[in-house]
């Protein structure tokens, strides 16, 4: 390789890093993805989403059952709290309506919400999605 | 031949190059073997196949097929999971691939400016993200890890009665955790330490205000002794704050490429072999 090909290579990697950055920050701002993944290092910059509650209503057992008996179900749950928008939401929703007890089900993320001033410690809903079985 | 040798000691930090890369090995060794993930065994057989062509036959580790075969573990990683990644296997990523162009083109100027690029981007961004996040600048975020006793370990849990607080915030936390949030609606936390919550906002602030400090110095002045003595305070805060060990190690790496001062290259020698001695046992992070 001559030495003009490996000078554009030479900084390459810091652009490639910038850009995955970017990417992250889109994400984030468009498509509801938690700081703490996609490379943009805003690890420690909130509450890390393993501890977001998933909420479905309308089910035959507890969602914490069907996530301990139903492998697809288990391997989607971070996903969805990681990343909670319509596509996951809807996504998460399809693979519990075999146990739904309705055509209708609720589905919701909430995360931990603190107030440090009054020492308090709620949850607020940062994800909610209705689907009707077809 | 006596076990310390102290000019021997001296040769090894003087070869800031081969101290690094030996050093950032160990740690993509510990990494690979410790994140196998979906494909553990196919990884460690790659792993170990390139390690024995280098040992045996390359005897070397500045052969370039070795780091690709790390890139490829890593790359791989990326590609099947992409949003489950942790930050430090970007970094780690950016390292092997500036790594794998040095090695081709014997550019060490260029090799250092690299990680000085790359250090900056992780220590300004990770400053960035926090301030445009309003649960961590107004310090909720560090009183609840705090509260739940996940910082400060383990000096927050030398005394029992603090220990005994942070036990009943998360047995709180747990029960809220069982009632549905729609009807459910808050508890209150005790205080781990007084005023704690004006605490965890000028902590959260300072935080910030290092990292980005951090990111100028090392853009602005990459040898310099004052970057150096800041740079280990952060890497020191970071590990009494929380024992992220493996991205500790990858900072204390890139610390001994980056100096030209031999003593800061020991404090950085001596800081990576403690956290790896974290990574392994899994006392820290990884």
């Amino acid at each position: 390789m001559t030495k003009k090909k490996w000078s554009i290579l030479t900084y390459s990697v810091p652009i490639i890093a910038l850009i995955i950055v970017a990417s992250q920050f889109f994400l984030v701002n468009t498509s509801r993805l938690n700081k703490w993944k996609g490379g943009g290092f805003g690890m420690y910059s909130e509450v890390h989403y393993y501890y977001n509650d998933l909420i479905v209503t309308n089910l035959t057992k507890p969602i914490d059952s069907l996530i301990l008996e139903d492998r697809s179900i288990a391997t989607f749950v971070m996903d969805v709290k990681r990343q909670p928008n319509d596509a996951n939401l809807k996504h998460m929703a399809e693979l519990v309506s075999k146990y739904a007890t309705s055509d209708t089900i609720d589905i919701q993320i909430w995360r931990p919400l603190i107030d440090a001033k009054n020492s308090r410690y709620s949850r607020e809903l940062m994800g909610n999605y209705q689907y009707i079985k077809p | 031949m006596s076990l310390f040798n102290l000019k021997h000691i001296k040769e090894t930090l003087s070869d800031r190059q081969n101290l690094g890369l030996v050093a950032f090995l160990m740690l993509m060794i510990q990494y690979t073997v410790l994140t196998g993930g979906d494909h553990r065994k196919i990884k460690l057989f790659l792993l170990f196949i390139g390690l024995a062509i280098i040992l045996l036959f390359v005897k070397k580790i500045t052969q370039p097929i070795l780091w690709y075969v790390f890139m490829l573990l890593l790359v791989n990683d990326l590609i099947f999971d992409y949003l489950v990644r942790a930050n430090h296997h970007f970094f780690l990523m950016y390292l092997t691939a500036v790594v794998i162009i040095y090695l081709h083109n014997n550019r060490f100027e260029d090799f250092v400016t690299n990680i000085k690029l790359l250090l900056a981007i992780v220590l300004f961004f990770s400053g960035l993200q926090k301030i445009l996040s309003p649960q961590f600048t107004s310090g909720d975020y560090y009183y609840y890890m705090i509260s739940m006793g996940f910082f400060f370990k383990p000096l927050l849990y030398l005394t029992q009665d603090i220990s005994d607080i942070m036990a009943s915030n998360r047995a709180q936390i747990v029960q809220l955790h069982l009632l549905d949030p729609n009807t459910s609606e808050f508890i209150t936390l005790k205080n781990v330490v007084p005023h704690q919550p004006i605490f965890c906002r000028i902590y959260a602030w300072l935080s910030i205000i290092t990292e980005m400090i951090g990111a100028i110095l090392i853009l602005w002045k990459p040898r310099h002794v004052i970057t150096h003595s800041f740079f280990v305070l952060i890497i020191i805060g970071i590990f009494f704050t929380r024992l992220e060990s493996g991205f500790l190690a990858t900072l204390a790496i890139s610390g001994i490429w980056l100096t030209d001062n031999y003593k800061f290259r020991a404090i950085y020698a001596v800081l990576t072999v403690i956290f790896f001695g974290l990574i392994i046992t899994k006392l820290g992070f990884y």
